[in-house]
This record gives structure tokens, sequence and C-alpha cells, in this order.
């Protein structure tokens, strides 16, 4: 399967814009009000990030993680949430970057979706160290990593079903 | 395509699972949380010192020609006394908690617990 440059961009576009809508979709679901901790959840965003990565190649996700974080900045977010983001979602990428070269072999969807969350979640929580200072951020870390383990698991099982949804249409999306 | 090498699970996965939880759990059983107030910060007519609230202790703070009667008891802090006509910082009763205070305007003084290492809040985000 071989894509033209103008379908490349024209697919990341695509990825972008289902990223942002994730997050939005995101922020409506209130799964802060069950377990009251601040950054937490599902990573559907990330999961369009992941996607576009299986589908277009390592370095068309790269420009769809950072389009994708820099529009939810302009669009709704604040002044720290940027940096909350932008390491979280660089980390996480490293991740996904480092499961192609290395891990692929011992690591499946759900593994490589749960080590994604849990790296989001260390750069969210290095990010607030970063700007905030004070050791009890390092409380914040314990209880998000649990948290990953489960919203990483069922983004992993997304993951999965749609790379391979994606993978039998050969024009993508 | 590196999406041929996909599988839903592998067997390392649960490494992954075991790795972070292990981390998680390190990290929760290094990290002792401490939320006791620690010191009392005075602040009377612009001249700020701090005292240790671990000892019970009294003293009186004048200033602007008004007297207060401070008392430190069990880690809490109250105005006992005053002649001051408001009674404000007497009737805002014990403090306890880093971040409260007691403040009299008219002696231009205040009484605020500070935290040694934390607070009960670290940061606002939205």
């Amino acid at each position: 399967m071989t894509r033209s440059r103008t379908e490349t961009v024209c697919t990341a576009a695509i990825f972008v814009v289902l990223a942002l809508i994730l997050s939005y979709v995101e922020a409506m679901i209130p799964l802060e009000l069950v377990i009251p901790i601040p950054g937490l959840k599902f990573g559907l965003a990330n999961l369009a990030v992941a996607a576009a990565f299986f589908n277009l190649g390592t370095f068309p996700a790269l420009c769809v993680s950072l389009s994708r974080i820099l529009l939810n900045f302009l669009l709704f977010g604040t002044v720290t949430s940027l940096w909350f983001s932008l390491s979280g979602g660089l980390l996480s990428f490293s991740v996904l970057v480092l499961w192609k070269f290395i891990l692929k072999r011992y690591l499946g969807a759900v593994g490589l979706s749960v080590l994604c969350a849990a790296m989001h979640n260390l750069g969210q929580c290095a990010a607030a160290f970063v700007i905030f200072g004070g050791a009890a951020i390092r409380l914040w870390l314990p209880v998000l990593l649990v948290m990953a383990m489960f919203t990483g698991t069922a983004t992993g099982v997304l993951l999965y079903f749609i790379t391979e949804r994606l993978q039998k249409n050969t024009r993508g999306i | 395509m590196a999406r041929n090498d996909l599988r839903l699970f592998r067997k390392a996965d649960i490494l992954v699972y075991i790795f972070i939880a292990v981390i998680a759990v390190g990290i929760f059983l290094t990290s002792n949380q401490k939320n006791e107030a620690a010191c009392l910060l005075i602040n009377c007519g612009g001249s700020e010192k701090t005292l240790d609230i671990t000892r019970d202790t009294s003293f009186e703070l004048e200033n602007n020609g008004y007297t207060l009667t401070v008392i430190i008891e069990n880690g809490e802090v109250f105005v006992s006394e005053t002649d001051c006509p408001d009674r404000i910082c007497r009737i805002t009763g014990r403090i306890t908690r880093p971040g409260q205070s007691i403040i009299c305007v008219p002696a231009e003084i205040s009484l605020t617990l500070i935290a040694d290492g934390e607070g009960d809040y670290d940061a606002f985000t939205h």
C-alpha cells in the first residue's frame, strides 16, 4: 500500500480532527466526579494518535500528535495544560517509537497502550513538578499510574480492533 | 507495515502491568505524607517572624495600641483575649490547618499557619 503525499496529509488531518473530537468527547465524560483526580482521562485522543502511527507511520503521527496538542490548547486549554499535554504526549509517543524498533516482538496492543498511558502520566507529573514544584506531586503519580493500567487496557483493545479495520481498507479511513 | 506485528496481547504485557504496579506502590510507600502545620507566621505591623507550634505557649502581641493574647495549645492557635473593639480575631477561634489565619485589622496583626513542606493544596488548575 502506497500513498501519495497528498493522501498522507489529508489522512493525517482527519486523524487530527478525530483526536480533537475525541478529546472533546472525553472532556464531557465526568470521570473526575467518580475518581476526583485532576488529569484523569481515558486517553481516547491518544488513541487517534496511535491509530495514525500504525496507519501512516512515525513522522505523520508525530505531526498529528503535536497538532492535536497545539489545537487542543488553543481551543480549550490553559497555559499550564499545554505543558502537561506536551510532555505527556511526547513521552508516550516515544514509547510508540520504541515499540516500533525494539519492543514490537514483545509487547501486544494492550501492553503497548498501558505503557503509553503510564508514560503519558509520568510526563504530566514531571511537567506539574516543574511548574508547581512541591514534592506532593509524587503522591499524584501512583494513583494516575494505577488508573493508567485500566484506561490503557481499554484503549489497547480499542487500538487493536481499530487498526485491524483500518488495515482492511487500503485507503485508510 | 508496523501494524502486522501488532497482536492484541503478548505474554510480556503482564510484565508491563507488574512493572507499573511495582513503581506505583514504590512511590506511594516511599513518600510519607506530611500535612501537619509546622509553624506560625506572625506578622505584627509589618515585621514578620515564625514560631514553632509544637510547643504549647502563650504570648502577647502589641501593635497600634492594641494587645492580643495568643495561645498555642496542642498545635492549635487561637486568640484568647483582645482589647480591640472588633474582636474578630477572638471570634475566628482556633486555627489548625496550614493556610488558615487569624487577622486583626485594627492592630495590623496576622497569624498564619504555614506548613513545613506541603499544605493541603499544592496548586490549582482547570
